[in-house]
């Protein structure tokens, strides 16, 4: 697909940090990555990598402790606390557990509705006309539903209303944090084409957050795998899962089963537990259960690079790569 | 596009309405029977609860069709005594528990729902206040402040019914602020104070109301207590805690007028037991569980 | 051919509940042969967790009513009272949760929870039981194990504490394993040492295994043969090597195509499942899954279709398979 220059969504060097002193732990060690108009950027990693932080950051729900978060042209970490509550209509976020997502004390059409009240963009019939549409459009019909409240639906039917709430100030930018984890495989795939088709008809830009790597192929052009608090390789989803450059990304490929038996593969074990964040190895943070590890890789952090168009690796012996 | 319009039968909830069943409105109508004949008591046409009737006179007279529950040792009404003095215990048990909710409960969501340093200083007062044993605190402070009035036990009464409350909230509070649809609506763009009203405050005013009520019942029995060691209003104003101690008093041979005693006794237990059960059906009625995945 | 190590008979389970009568299990029979590593799948709502516990013995006595029959090694399980269970728990059956955190218990180290249920399963002495405890976990593979004996559930990782709850229930060599989803909400990675993990356990000790749970990678790479349940039926029963290919009845390949896969292309569209499965609550005619399968029939709506086999690998209950003899 053809990338426009300039990105609508910029991050660059986020770090986000909690707690203080001696007990912080940086969650997001300094990452950066771009989301062009119009694409869906898969965001993956293991529990622990920083990802669901990284999402709550931007949307400026955490604060970072470092880099930029930019939405177009304008800086959000750096933009006054009014103009950024304004700037919330552009930039949207789906929640993982789609039963608490929704007030269950109040009617579905209200909660539709809340953000085109509070920021008084229509009203009246209008209001009315613009809900039951919205609903329409995440499959959910408000004739029949809409008076129904939150608390008498489904985690998929949830899902759809988050959906649509969250579409309501037509957001530019959307972040899924999980959004089909807690559903059982037949809605997820309900809910992942309705977000392939709501995308299309919306322009959205996604930014996929998930652990699992299926679905994020499924759903995402580009893949960025994080790490302990890092990125370590960003590249189009086809060709990452082909050809993994990153030893992280290539192990967590070999541990992901397929249904065919018959495309059983030779699994590389990834052994051993992830280090904990509060004191993550020297150098490159995967050395200690990397197979390839060298000396450079304890002394010297890899930085990322461009090692082929659109492919970027954080490492000092990229795999699949011949110079 | 697939279009998830089935039949409403099929959603989450199938229908099933909560009732809050008959003995929950027998009781609500003994209350509220109790509470309004307290509140117009003056107006119904009750024999005067001070005033000797001396067309009737009698002194520890029995049930009769001029003094329904007979007469005390003084010849006044007992009936009228016992609807007038809920004017008193009333008067405390809500006054001090608005007091605490009022108070206890704004200063829970604030604290909760900001957290931070502001949760930190509340937390630790009301664990302060908390650690002063509250009905003794009460009885010592009502012993140097004499003369009781009404005004005074509901300062008092309130001010150590707070950190109940505030415990309270603040955990309802917590509760609902960690669930996402509250993100949501900040994500959306909401400011502070339409978080609080639309989201939090509708989630926690159920459980604030259940304790508000059971907190009514237990003030009502602190006020029995206080009467018992004449810490409570004095003569000529009375409330259901002053009759009984009243009662204890004068109840020992030769006179054996038990009226005194078991009517006010009986109404009073009444309504208690009739406050309890509601604020514990309130409860569980308000437990709205949320939709299964 | 040795008897099988469990037989389960036409179990029915139905919870009373407020909302009335919820049939969770209506009408199963399979068996599980020794050594034998078996896969029950099913989404939420199937009735397979309820299975399992009901396999396992574990239902209340009130409001719930059991019939039909579940044998293991010869015992009859449905009806009996907890305390006649008992002594089979442990040493002939033993069961794996899902959740880690919450079937170890917080407060106790970890060491004393696998020697206790040495002490109360095979009546172990208390040192021999903590010696044997802590071989377990070496063979479970917990590092540093002599450290991490008196460790608290809350110092170890998920999948530490899955290893914890593995060799606890493992400790008295049952001969029958249920996992009910062992590795949900484990990382991917955690997930393949678990199931190496079990692999390897039960070629140890000759076990049988019942693998419940709703992933269908698991489930294929990890069993010799796979139920496939619906609305708390048994809908296809097949070898693990015929699910790919010779799978028959509609649900399952609904399930099949609407699992996204990495082999596929980005953006390939998956086939969702119209609609949600039937509340059970309510009385069924028919089919359970005709209201969602796009093959269905009024004979499919009006009849309910028992499990056949037309000469295939798979039996499955339907009127209108898909796919062809294998």
């Amino acid at each position: 697909m053809t990338i426009q220059s300039n990105p609508i969504l910029s991050v660059q060097d986020l770090q986000v940090t909690f707690g203080r002193g001696k007990k912080a732990v940086q969650a997001v060690a300094g990452i950066s990555f771009d989301i062009y108009p119009g694409e869906t950027l898969g965001l993956v990693g293991e529990s622990g990598c920083g990802k669901s932080t990284t999402g709550r950051a931007i949307m400026q729900i955490e604060k970072p402790s470092g880099g930029h978060v930019k939405l177009g042209d304008i800086d959000l970490i750096s933009t006054a606390p009014k103009e950024a509550r304004r700037l919330r209509t552009r930039l949207q976020m789906i929640f993982q557990d789609p039963i608490s997502s929704l007030n269950p004390r109040r009617k579905v059409r209200d909660i539709v509705a809340e953000p085109l009240d509070y920021w008084k963009v229509v009203t009246g019939d209008e209001r009315a006309a613009r809900v039951d549409d919205l609903l329409r459009k995440v499959g959910i019909d408000p004739t029949v539903f809409g008076h129904r409240y939150a608390r008498q639906f489904s985690g998929g039917q949830c899902q759809r209303i988050s959906i649509a709430r969250a579409l309501a100030m037509n957001p530019e930018v959307l972040i899924c944090d999980e959004v089909v984890s807690a559903l059982d495989v037949s809605v997820q795939a309900q809910i992942l084409n309705l977000l392939e088709d709501l995308k299309a008809e919306y322009g959205l830009s996604l930014l996929f957050i998930a652990h699992d790597l299926a679905v994020v192929k499924n759903i995402a052009d580009r893949v960025a795998v994080m790490y302990l608090g890092k990125i370590v390789e960003i590249g189009s989803s086809d060709a990452l899962y082909e050809s993994p450059h990153h030893p992280y990304t290539d192990l967590l490929l070999s541990a992901v089963v397929d249904i065919d038996p018959s495309k059983k593969h030779e699994r590389k074990v990834l052994q051993g537990e992830p280090p904990s964040p509060s004191n993550p190895p020297s150098g490159c943070r995967f050395r200690t259960r990397c197979p390839f590890a060298t000396e450079l890789c304890a002394s010297a952090e890899p930085e990322m690079s461009e090692i082929a168009p659109g492919r970027f690796v954080a490492c000092h012996y990229p795999l699949n790569f011949t110079k | 596009m697939d279009v998830d319009n089935k039949p409403v039968e099929d959603t989450a909830e199938t229908v099933v309405t909560k009732k809050l069943g008959p003995v929950f409105w027998l009781c609500a109508i003994w209350i509220g029977i109790t509470v309004v004949a307290a509140v117009l008591a003056p107006w119904i046409g009750l024999p005067s609860p001070t005033v000797v009737d001396y067309n009737h006179f009698s002194m520890n007279g029995p049930m009769s069709a001029a003094h329904w529950f007979g007469t005390n040792d003084g010849g006044q009404d007992i009936f009228a005594r016992v609807v007038y003095g809920a004017r008193i215990s009333l008067e405390v048990s809500f006054g001090s528990m608005l007091l605490a909710s009022l108070i206890g409960g704004t200063a829970a969501i604030f604290a909760a729902y900001k957290g931070g340093i502001l949760d930190t200083i509340s937390n630790a007062l009301m664990t302060l206040i908390l650690a002063f044993p509250a009905a003794l605190a009460v009885i010592a402070i009502l012993s140097f402040w004499m003369p009781t009035t009404p005004f005074k036990l509901i300062l008092i009464i309130g001010i150590s019914g707070i950190p109940l409350i505030f415990r309270v909230v603040r955990g309802a509070t917590l509760a609902a602020a960690r669930k996402e649809y509250v993100l949501a609506a900040h994500v959306q763009g909401a400011k502070t104070p339409r978080i609080i009203f639309k989201e939090i405050i509708p989630a926690v005013w159920p459980t604030a109301v259940a304790f508000f009520i059971l907190g009514v019942a237990s003030v009502i029995m602190l006020e029995g207590a206080l009467a018992f060691l004449g810490l409570s209003v004095q003569t000529p104003a009375f409330s259901w805690g002053t009759l009984l101690n009243d009662a204890r008093q004068k109840i020992y041979p030769p006179n054996q007028n038990f009226n005194m005693l078991i009517w006010p006794c009986l109404d009073m237990v009444l309504f208690l037991v009739s406050l309890n059960f509601i604020g514990d059906r309130l409860r569980s009625y308000f437990d709205i569980t949320e939709g299964k995945l | 051919m040795n008897s099988p190590l469990l037989v389960v008979s036409n179990l029915h389970t139905t919870f009373e509940t407020p909302r009335g009568l919820l049939p969770a299990v209506r009408g199963v029979s399979f068996s599980v042969a020794e050594n034998q590593t078996v896969g029950i799948v099913g989404e939420s709502g199937s009735g397979k967790t309820v299975l399992a516990r009901t396999i396992m013995g574990l239902q209340p006595i009130r409001g719930v009513k059991l019939s039909g029959s579940v044998l293991l090694n010869g015992n009859e399980i449905v009806n009996r009272p907890h305390d006649e269970l008992r002594h089979l728990w442990g040493s002939e059956v033993a069961m794996i949760f899902q959740d880690p955190m919450t079937s170890l218990n917080p407060v106790r180290r970890i060491g004393d929870q696998i020697a206790e249920s040495l002490q109360v399963g095979i009546g172990l002495k208390r040192k021999e039981a903590r010696a044997r405890a802590l071989e377990l976990l070496v063979q479970v593979g917990i590092p540093s194990p002599e450290d991490r004996f008196n460790a608290y559930p809350s110092q170890l990782s998920g999948g530490m504490r899955q290893r914890v709850v593995i060799a606890s229930a493992l400790s008295c060599n049952p001969k029958l394993v249920l996992a009910d989803e062992p590795t949900t909400g484990l990382d991917v990675t955690i997930q393949a040492q678990i199931l190496d993990l079990l692999d390897q356990l039960k070629i140890e000790r000759k076990m049988s295994t019942i693998l419940v749970t709703h992933d269908l990678g698991v489930v294929a790479t990890r069993t010799d043969h796979i139920y496939v349940m619906y609305a708390g039926r048994i809908v296809e029963s097949l070898p693990t090597a015929d699910l790919h290919a010779h799978h028959r009845h509609p649900y399952t390949a609904a399930l099949l195509n609407s699992t996204p896969r990495i082999e596929n292309k980005s953006h390939t569209r998956l086939t969702a499942i119209p609609g949600s499965p039937p509340n059970l609550l309510k009385p069924l005619t028919g089919c359970a899954f005709a209201a969602r399968c796009s093959f269905a029939t009024d004979l499919c709506r009006n009849q309910t279709p028992e499990l056949r086999n037309d000469g295939g690998a798979s039996e499955f209950a339907c009127f209108n398979p898909v796919g062809v003899n294998a």
